[in-house]
């Protein structure tokens, strides 16, 4: 799969799940500081990550720094996708 | 500390807000305020800063505590860490200390913690020195606790299940472990925590051992450290207790509850081989020197088992009321309806629950207003309507709180300029981001009961059914 198109179905998740009415979410958007997403959503969007791509994060990935963006979380999952091919 | 602040700030009862991140700086600071008699006020650094006011406004005189780079400031005074003191010097200024603390009564408040007010107002629930030593000491020997305990801490301090922790340290010399905020956001990093730091107790919200739970964290760590797994602050799925069983055969594991107000626990269980065949999480019997009643609709106890009343709780841990809010203390801590032959005051805590004849044992089935638990955080939907209704854009609002899907709806009608829910920038000038909304629902107008309020109940009912179709 695509960056992009990983980038865009990841986008569609946070802003649903995050409503922020009126603001554009950017692939680079810092998601803890600049969207307000808590700790505990975190957890819910490895498991969309989990189950929308069918890919296994390794527990060793979910990082900070792995978790600072849509294009961070869709560099983790495309990394994950081809260790599956 | 104490000894400085006592020469810096004579005062006597006077609340501290003490406004830091968790931190070994701020446990020092919980001490040495409490050390010159004075009342320790934790609130959450990342709090919006109107809900901060509206907490000082509540307060009234007090002096607040915060940490700039690195140094801890009292009211714009930055403390000093004194020079090495001579073992002489230390005993004296010990003496000095207790001398002035034993003017204190066991009665005086210890800290006040604010939880979510209906109206947007945190209420200042306050706790005495008496409060927290009956709980201590029932926790220390009902858990067995001793100086080789490692405690895996992850309450904040505004969040009054952290007393259970700071204290069972202070207590018997067991070791804290203040888990960082970051590792406690992703279980990869956790589960390495809990290894290498050989943790054996925590005390944490249900959430969170959810979260573990689904993540397998658990099995990928070697946590044979771990032994006593205490859980509160919410309810706990029975799906996630028969998990942590699986994965702890041998540990203890133990549901607590309790609100605010009667400091931290009145009732608790340790499951047994009962657990097996439990059909809901039972909250368990009360704890030494609590008593548990249950009062029907016109307030009058229930003298019958698996009769649903509201839960109230009357013994060693029932707090001194709402600080600065003698109204919104009587409606809450009134006598003991079962008698009126002396003052005995009792918690109301809002909580329905009733007593199983088959087992023995307390079981809560829900709340009797608009309070709910989300993420073991206690939020009033009252407090998000007030701040919505304070944005542009929103007329009126009516906050749900969906159980099923742990979401908090915000359903509300626009107001003439325009017609979007607010951004997150916006709520989080007035909410922290774990009372923001998942879903934001539009409606033309509410419906209303017979005396023209808002119908929470038929806004829920019609929201559901468009949810099936």
């Amino acid at each position: 799969m695509e960056l992009d198109q990983i980038e865009e179905k990841i986008r569609g998740f946070i802003e649903s799940e995050f409503p922020n009415s009126g603001e554009e979410l950017e692939n680079t958007t810092n998601l803890l500081e600049d969207w307000f997403v808590d700790s505990f959503g975190i957890i819910n969007t490895l498991m969309f990550l989990e189950n929308e791509f069918g890919v296994n994060v390794d527990r060793a990935d979910i990082t900070p720094g792995n978790f600072k963006s849509v294009h961070t979380l869709s560099l983790l999952v495309q990394g994950r996708l081809s260790n599956v091919k | 500390m104490a000894h400085w602040l006592q020469s810096q700030h004579p005062v006597w009862n006077k609340p501290f807000v003490v406004d830091m991140p968790k931190s070994i700086d701020a446990i020092i600071t919980l001490l040495a305020v409490q050390l010159t008699g004075n009342i320790y006020v934790p609130v959450d650094p990342e709090s919006p800063p109107k809900r901060k006011l509206a907490i000082y406004k509540t307060l009234g005189p007090c002096v607040t505590v915060q940490r700039d780079s690195g140094e801890i400031i009292f009211d714009g005074e930055v403390y000093k860490v004194p020079e090495e003191i001579s073992e002489e010097d230390f005993i004296s200024i010990e003496l000095s200390i207790l001398k002035s603390l034993g003017k204190r009564g066991t009665q005086d408040p210890l800290y006040i913690i604010f939880t979510s007010g209906t109206t947007g107002q945190p209420k200042g629930v306050t706790i005495s020195n008496a409060n927290v030593v009956d709980y201590i000491e029932w926790a220390v020997t009902t858990y067995a606790i001793t100086e080789r305990e490692v405690i895996g801490n992850q309450a904040p301090l505004f969040f009054d299940n952290s007393t259970l922790d700071l204290y069972l340290m202070l207590k018997t010399g067991a070791t804290l472990s203040l888990i960082p905020r970051e590792t406690l956001s992703f279980p990869s990093l956790l589960g390495e925590y809990l290894e290498n730091e050989k943790i054996s107790f925590l005390f944490w919200v249900p959430s969170l051992l959810a979260n573990l739970v689904k993540f397998d964290t658990f099995s990928g760590h070697h946590l044979g450290a771990l032994e006593k797994i205490l859980f509160a602050g919410e309810a706990m799925p029975l799906g996630v207790l028969k998990s942590l069983r699986s994965s702890f055969p041998n540990a203890l594991l133990s549901n607590l509850y309790g609100p605010t107000e009667i400091t931290v626990d009145a009732i608790y269980w340790i499951f047994g081989d009962e657990l097996a065949t439990l059909k809901a999480t039972p909250l368990g019997v009360p704890c030494t020197n609590h008593r548990i009643l249950f009062l029907d609709e016109e307030g009058q106890p229930i003298r019958q088992f698996d009769t649903i009343g509201e839960i109230c709780v009357a013994g060693a841990g029932v707090g001194l009321g709402y600080w600065n809010d003698a109204e919104r203390s009587d409606r809450v801590f009134i006598q003991n309806p079962e008698h009126h032959l002396y003052n005995e005051r009792v918690y109301k805590t809002g909580d329905l629950g009733y007593l199983s004849e088959a087992d023995g044992l307390i079981y809560m089935v829900g709340r009797n207003d608009d309070q709910f638990k989300h993420l073991g955080y206690r939020i009033e939907s009252g407090e998000i309507e007030t701040a919505l209704e304070q944005m542009p854009g929103i007329a009126q609002s009516c906050v749900i709180y969906d159980k099923d899907k742990n979401e908090i709806l915000a359903f509300y009608t626009a107001d003439s300029n325009s017609a979007g829910p607010p951004n997150r920038k916006a709520m989080a000038e007035l909410l922290p981001p774990y009372m923001f909304p998942r879903r934001f629902i539009l409606l033309e107008k509410f419906p209303t009961t017979a005396n023209g309020k808002k119908d929470r109940s038929l806004v829920w009912n019609q929201y559901k059914n468009q949810d099936q179709r």
